[in-house]
């Protein structure tokens, strides 16, 4: 069945229909995520699509994934702070709860804390942007840490940019640019927020990404394409 | 996981998975913990390697723990919704290990149809297999080949020695058949 003997109609629907198949090349899941975004429509016959095919991944068999897989996601989203102890040692401690059937028990005593004791979020990072590649994909979020003295780039999705970096900006609202550090495209990077810049970090403020030498700007100012941008949102 | 209403344990993991969306740490925790074997089995079903398994999987809670904000319960259920993102990320990297070798080497892994027809036995009574059942034979066997696989459409044509304008053909009006049976 080539292209033309699809009814236009379909087409779109088919393209749903394949993604959540799976045979699209990345590129083209890309191109369908955008598609799904701006419509409801196609977003309610995607998720049917994935209930239908959940039938077949709920018959894949549960493996148990080493201790060190969690310290590793950890460290990926969270790299500033003392590694936490792994989640079977800490959820063992009987102390803390009894551990015995598993999921259901812990979903459960999870609710109960959640509706209990509301405001668990001690910890909670407060998301500050989401820099966004020209195709609407995620690049980096960005977080604010430390009391507001240090900004954190996670990386999302697989950057490439071999034999460049990525440097960060912030754009004050003179709409000139400062950097703020070289990031890295495989783990989170903490970059400390320069001295008087601290008050530019208000809603709407615009962070950037651009690929500059490997030792960054040579001009301070971004000498190469931007790769990702977005602005602070409100805390 | 077919009737969310009723079972406390999807909607359980519904609340902590928007609870992620928020911020809060020790509801993650307690999603990785009630969730990552399964993720991790989806995961390993389709790169083979555990080391590189473990990243994927990595890389599948990252993205969560990041988009657990675009969640939304009233379409998805929190264990689809990561199962399928886990999936993605899996099969992005099958297709990365294997994009430079030769097309002959393809030929050698084992076959995922008789993966699929392990669950012969569990399909009786489902929609998607009840549907599945009212296509061509060909059509049946390469949508559910292409799904326990994983494969882009030029991959699975080349594995199944399948001229690429046909399989497409099979797995599009296939689908098109089945979207109408499934009422989508």
């Amino acid at each position: 069945m080539n292209d033309k003997e699809i009814p236009p109609s379909e087409r779109q629907a088919l393209l749903v229909a394949e993604y959540a198949l799976g045979v699209l090349s990345a590129e083209e899941r890309l191109q369908v995520e955008e598609l799904v975004q701006q419509d409801p429509e196609h977003q309610a016959q995607l998720a049917a699509w994935q209930r239908h095919f959940a039938d077949w991944l709920n018959e894949f068999p549960v493996v148990e994934p080493p201790a060190h897989v969690w310290q590793g996601i950890q460290q990926r989203l969270f790299p500033t702070e003392e590694p936490a102890a792994s989640p079977g040692r800490r959820w063992n401690n009987p102390r803390l709860w009894r551990w015995t059937t598993g999921l259901a028990l812990a979903a459960a005593l999870l609710l109960a804390l959640l509706v209990l004791v509301r405001p668990v979020q001690v910890a909670a990072p407060a998301l500050l942007a989401r820099l966004e590649q020209s195709n609407g994909s995620l690049a980096f979020s960005v977080t604010l840490q430390g009391d507001g003295r240090q900004l954190l780039f996670v990386p999302t999705g697989k950057p490439d940019w071999p034999d460049r970096s990525a440097e960060a900006w912030i754009i004050t609202t003179d709409g000139k640019p400062h950097s703020l550090g070289l990031l890295d495209d495989a783990k989170g990077v903490t970059l400390p927020v320069p001295a008087g810049l601290a008050s530019a970090l208000t809603p709407g403020t615009v962070l950037a990404v651009s690929l500059e030498p490997p030792a960054g700007s040579p001009t301070g100012l971004p000498t190469g394409p931007v790769i990702a941008q977005g602005k602070i949102i409100a805390l | 996981m077919a009737s969310p209403e009723t079972n406390p344990e999807p909607v359980a993991l519904n609340v902590l998975l928007q609870a992620c969306g928020q911020g809060n740490r020790l509801a993650f925790e307690t999603l990785y913990r009630a969730t990552s074997s399964r993720l991790f089995g989806v995961c390993l079903h389709y790169v083979g390697d555990r080391a590189e398994t473990e990243e994927v999987l990595q890389e599948a809670y990252t993205a969560i723990w990041l988009k657990a904000g675009t969640f939304d319960a009233t379409r998805s259920s929190a264990l689809t919704w990561m199962a399928t993102l886990a999936r993605h990320k899996a099969i992005d990297r099958r297709r990365a290990q294997h994009r430079h070798e030769p097309l002959d080497s393809l030929a050698e892994w084992p076959a995922t149809q008789s993966v699929a027809e392990d669950f012969e036995a569990h399909r009786q009574r489902r929609e998607i297999e009840l549907c599945l059942k009212t296509l061509g034979k060909d059509q049946q066997t390469y949508i559910r080949v292409a799904f326990f696989e994983g494969y882009s459409y030029a991959e699975l044509a080349a594995r199944h020695s399948i001229a690429l304008g046909t399989m497409k053909s099979w797995i599009r009006r296939g689908l098109l058949q089945l979207r109408a049976c499934l009422g989508l």
